[in-house]
């Protein structure tokens, strides 16, 4: 049977893009679920294709980039064909006069940020995370300035572009640049029929029938395959830098972040952390932070007279708010610690690979009351964690670095996902796993609770996919 | 049911005072600032989402139309009862419910008017982004309806990028809610498909919408050409170096002398085309910003470039572009505003060929329009008592969005598709595309009750 489909797969893709052999099958498992063969398609006639034969022969498939969010969700209820976007790796437009870049969604992120730089000094990441460079036409006719993505998502060293965008993925930046589904104006997926429909364009406004682009943005690949998106840019920023201050507990700490957001500065993130992210983040800083409990990095992105100004600014403020250090880094400096940032989890993930993220969202006051509950709830299981807020925009990312295979830590993890679930619920959020090992995700509540509107999200699902090929039970509420 | 039955239950469910059905009332309801008529049954004014749940679960049971309904202003005919049945008027559902400064939001109902909101977040230091040109007059539930846009929307996008949650009724009358304060909730993002969906997938009945600091510092700027193209060219070179203004708009010479007769805001009569040129945000580095794009302007061949120097200057500066559509009805009594969008690039070629288009068919186009985003408003002048011109009128319409979707842009910016656009759809979208639209309708309402007819071609 396999034998047949595994030809059919061939015709479309071509021999070599068709693997089965069990090194490749095991690293494509999807939590712990192996697929009988992973598929590697080059553009988007080839991934409708491959769904056409899947809608054929009742395939289920999970698309997959780097693989950087393949640990969030539930284990698929079943599972035939991992459809790999290697090699949708296309920088299709790189439109700078109109602001907007269309890529397939197997390019790196890190790659559309340096291809967007004129000169490697001028890129929005740091030097030296240049990656492939890739086969493109770049049609840019911006000489001095350059410009970028405005986002700043988790793994931003291996992430692809149609991983963040499927996951809706974001990082401390959201405070001033917003979230990937702001950035969006346009995409090319493969439907569950099979068909390559088109949404949204090059233009900033469209109100041109349903924004599916919307529905599409954080669906996990349960809908269709995002093989194409056209992204809203910005000029770079004239100046960089972050300025990052320690507090002896969270009342400085918050009292400090609330002036913040009494004035009229706007800073680009606002990030409070607890001292072992810290101590992650700053290795360099590791006796500064000695008797820290909590820190403060406000990232400054803007024009230099402004950037100058809430560097002073935030300094006086946070002498004010009783803060013990201050550390000032400039341009190249602020790109690797939000670099270091953004890649925390994968270089957790070097000596603890069972690493537990939990991410939690509220609405933006309740930050202080989220993070009480989590010291007080974590305190009681002895577990090190690493605790960071996107203060003003409500999210809380916590990681536990776990050692391997050590199933002691379960039932307390267990029991502060159960509790910190009830503190977000309380106050009108939710809790998602981000990611965690399977036999741990079976005893969380992976997608937090489910909400009134899950009603009309399950009639999306099975109008758009009745058979239920895409990622099949891996969605909130068993989508 | 019978009509008469229906108005019976309406008035079972809602004060019957607010249940209107006389002659003059229907007609009332059955036109919007569209060229398009329709006529419904019955118009009800609801007090509550518990009174609408339950006109809407009537109408599901009885297999009739309903139609949700703001101020009325917009622009392609999507309030329109074209198949009659209920309309929903929003008039008393008009109260803030709350202002949460510290979670930078607010919670209203549908009715409440635009620069309402706005005047009353102003106060605390507050705004509410997107500024639609109707906003005296539109209402919040028919911004997050249509997703409109306004002249701001170059630095802070449109509406659906400052609606945090919605509450809303379904077909069958259940009320849910989607997205909230706490942002970036887990699942689908029903929130950004709903706006923008003209009532038909569901009805609104609450909205949380996201608060921004006033900016700080805010610098307007007049320039004048002489040539359209040089304007043009003025707007892209601009962002170019780096600066992205919260306002890019223009006006071209047919535009600015109708003004000029109404509002007397100072434009020269013999110039091409006029741009307004808005910086906003910290005030640090704003002077320089402004002396960069003084001389972005000059070597674009400005004739002249002014700078507000307090409010009421800048209020005189705006007041132009603010009275624009009805500055110009002083040429014509009528007039179709199209809203194709392209990118921002395309703006000389594009406009050269509208106004080719204006000239072949024999009819008067002024252009006013935001310049920033590439969202083009061409305002094709005419007398609707004239038969033959409204019929060229029709034409040129659609010959401009085939322009602009040619152009690689899109046949609505902000104003929908509702039922003046659906034939230009296939300008834009595939079959396939359509029917991928077509399936989200059929989750949400499968009995086609809500706003019926509207958005999506029927199936060719």
């Amino acid at each position: 049977m396999n034998t047949n489909r595994l030809k059919s797969l061939q015709v479309i893709v071509g021999n070599e893009n068709v693997k089965n052999d069990s090194g490749t099958i095991s690293a494509h498992a999807v939590d712990g679920v192996a697929p009988w063969a992973v598929v590697f398609p080059e553009s988007v006639d080839q991934v409708s294709g491959i769904v056409r034969l899947a809608r054929e022969e009742d395939l289920a498939l999970v698309p997959h980039g780097s693989g950087s969010k393949m640990g969030k969700g539930n284990p698929p209820s079943r599972l035939d064909l991992v459809v790999s976007t290697t090699r949708l790796n296309r920088i299709v437009d790189m439109d700078t006069a109109n602001l907007t870049a269309t890529v397939q969604a197997g390019v790196k992120f890190k790659d559309i940020q340096a291809a967007l730089a004129p000169l490697e000094n001028r890129c929005y990441l740091p030097a030296g995370t240049r990656g492939t460079i890739i086969d493109q036409e770049v049609c840019s006719n911006r000489e001095n300035t350059g410009c970028f993505i405005p986002m700043w998502p988790e793994c931003s060293d291996s992430a692809t572009i149609g991983g963040i965008i499927a996951a809706n993925s974001s990082g401390p930046t959201q405070l001033i640049y917003g979230l990937p589904r702001d950035m969006v104006l346009g995409i090319r997926y493969v439907a569950p029929n099979g068909e390559i429909i088109g949404m949204g364009g090059k233009t900033v406004k469209n109100v041109s029938g349903y924004d599916i682009c919307k529905l599409m943005i954080g669906s996990m690949g349960s809908l269709g395959m995002l093989c194409e998106m056209t992204l809203r840019l910005l000029p770079l920023p004239e100046s960089l830098g972050t300025c990052i201050f320690t507090f002896p507990d969270l009342k400085t700490a918050s009292d400090f972040v609330d002036r913040i957001f009494q004035t009229r500065l706007l800073p680009a993130a606002v990030e409070l952390m607890n001292r072992r992210a810290c101590e992650y983040l700053i290795p360099e800083q590791a006796s500064a932070i000695e008797n820290t409990e909590y820190a403060v990095a406000v990232a400054l992105e803007g024009f230099e007279e402004a950037v100058n100004r809430m560097k002073s600014e935030t300094r006086e403020m946070a002498l004010e708010s009783s803060a013990e250090k201050d550390f000032y880094l400039g341009t190249d400096a602020h790109r690797r610690f939000w670099n270091t940032y953004s890649n925390l989890v994968p270089s957790l993930s070097d000596p603890y690979p069972d690493t537990v993220s939990f991410r939690l969202n509220y609405p933006i006051s309740g930050y202080t009351k989220v993070v009480e509950s989590a010291e007080s709830v974590i305190k009681q299981t002895r577990l090190d964690y690493l605790l960071l807020v996107h203060a003003g925009s409500g999210i809380t990312m916590i990681h536990f670095p776990v050692d391997p295979g050590d199933q002691g830590v379960f039932d307390g993890l267990t029991s502060i996902n159960k509790k910190l679930l009830g503190t977000c619920e309380n106050i009108g959020g939710n809790m998602v796993v981000e990611r965690a090992g399977l036999s741990l995700k079976e005893k969380l509540k992976v997608w937090g609770l489910p909400r009134t509107d899950m009603v009309i999200m399950k009639r999306i699902k099975q109008q758009i996919d009745p058979s239920g090929l895409f990622c099949p039970g891996r969605f909130v509420g068993g989508i | 049911m019978h009509t008469q039955e229906l108005i019976t239950r309406l008035k079972e469910i809602i004060d019957p005072d607010y249940v209107l059905s006389s002659e003059m009332d229907l007609t009332l309801y059955g036109y919007d600032a569209s060229l398009e008529k329709g006529r419904p049954d019955a118009v009800v004014i609801p007090d509550s989402t518990e009174e609408v749940s339950k006109v809407v679960s009537l109408a599901h049971r009885e297999g009739i139309p309903v139609v949700a309904r703001g101020s009325g202003t917009n622009l392609s005919g999507g309030t329109i009862p074209t198949k009659g049945g209920i309309v929903i008027h929003f008039s008393k559902m008009n109260r803030i419910l709350e202002v949460d400064i510290p979670n930078r939001c607010v919670t209203v109902e549908p009715g409440v008017i635009t620069l309402d909101l706005q005047n009353q977040v102003l106060k605390q230091g507050f705004i509410y982004a997107p500024d639609p040109a109707s906003q005296k007059v539109s209402t919040l539930g028919g911004n997050v309806g249509e997703n409109s846009g306004g002249p701001h929307c170059l630095k802070y996008g449109v509406t659906t990028n400052h609606v945090l949650g919605l509450e809303a009724v379904l077909d069958d009358g259940t009320v849910i809610r989607t997205g909230g304060k706490a942002r970036d909730c887990p699942g689908y993002d029903l929130t950004g498909l709903l706006i923008g969906s003209e009532g038909t997938l569901c009805i609104v009945t609450k909205m949380i919408l996201r608060l921004l600091r006033a900016p700080e510092a805010v610098k307007t700027m007049l320039a004048i050409y002489d040539t359209i193209e040089d304007a043009s060219n003025t707007v892209s070179a601009i962002i170019a170096e780096g600066i992205v203004p919260a306002t890019l708009e223009m006006m071209d010479n047919v535009v600015m002398i109708a003004v000029e007769e109404s509002v007397r805001a100072g434009y020269p009569l013999d110039a091409a085309a006029v741009l307004i040129i808005e910086l906003d945000g910290m005030s640090d580095g704003m002077e320089r910003q402004t002396r960069k794009i003084f001389e972005i302007c000059k070597r674009h061949n400005v004739r002249d470039i002014q700078e507000a120097k307090d409010d009421a200057e800048r209020a005189r500066l705006w007041a132009g572009r603010k009275g624009a559509f009805g500055a110009v009805t002083r040429l014509k009594p009528s007039y179709m505003v199209c809203d194709g969008t392209v990118p921002r690039t395309k703006l000389p070629e594009v406009l050269r060929k509208v106004l080719e288009t204006g000239k072949k068919n024999d009819v008067l186009i002024g252009n006013v329009f935001h310049a920033g985003d590439g969202n083009l408003h061409p305002l094709i002048l005419f007398d609707e008592r004239n038969k033959d011109e409204l019929e060229r009128v029709h034409k040129v319409t659609s010959e401009i969005l085939k322009i602009c979707a040619d152009a690689g842009g899109t046949i609505s910016g902000e104003h929908g598709i509702g039922i003046e656009k659906l034939k230009e759809m296939t300008f834009v979208f595939t079959e396939s595309d359509l029917e991928a639209m077509r399936r989200v309708k059929r989750a949400f309402d499968p009995e086609n009750i809500l706003n019926p007819g509207k958005v999506i071609p029927e199936q060719g």
